[in-house]
């Protein structure tokens, strides 16, 4: 006498591996990379280092321009005499 | 302020001395005592004698200032 359950288990014969195999292909891996490297981000040219010029620049410099504010210098004040010979305007300042 | 006072000193440079002191470095104390600092930025024009001619204390115009430099000239 054939069971009333024998189509469900032919169904479930086929069924069940095939959802199996879904499953396991959903679940692999992703594609093997391709054989070309990937391309690194450039990079940025070296800074060039300050020369010792630069680096040794006497700070009393003087320039026909104002000096931009990155170029600010305090003046020195074993260098600072009030009694110049001539009028002299006098900043008391703070970098903060 | 430091904008206008450069605009100032690149004028006025060699006719007028600019100078610059940190309130946090220990060397200005008698540069302070001497001319009475008070807080910064604190500004102060002198004679070539190293008497205060005029001060301000706080932001200035540069016309504020510029007139005064041109006063101290004459």
């Amino acid at each position: 006498m054939r069971s009333s359950f024998e189509p469900h288990r032919r169904a479930a014969a086929w069924l069940l591996p095939a959802l199996l195999a879904l499953t396991l292909a959903a679940c692999a891996p992703a594609a093997a990379p391709s054989a070309a490297p990937p391309t690194q981000a450039a990079e940025p040219p070296p800074v060039a280092a300050p020369t010792q010029a630069q680096a040794l620049a006497p700070p009393t410099a003087q320039a026909a321009n104002p000096l931009p504010d990155d170029q600010f210098r305090p003046s020195d004040p074993a260098q600072v005499n009030l009694a110049a010979g001539r009028p002299q305007f006098v900043e008391f300042f703070a970098f903060w | 302020m430091i904008p206008i006072v450069h605009g100032l000193e690149a004028r006025y440079r060699d006719r007028i001395g600019f100078v610059y002191l940190d309130i946090d470095d220990p060397n200005t104390a008698p540069f302070k005592r001497q001319l009475g600092y008070r807080v910064q930025p604190h500004f102060f024009l002198l004679n070539a004698d190293g008497e205060i001619v005029k001060s301000w204390l706080g932001r200035v115009s540069e016309a504020e200032l510029e007139q005064a430099l041109q006063d101290v000239l004459q």
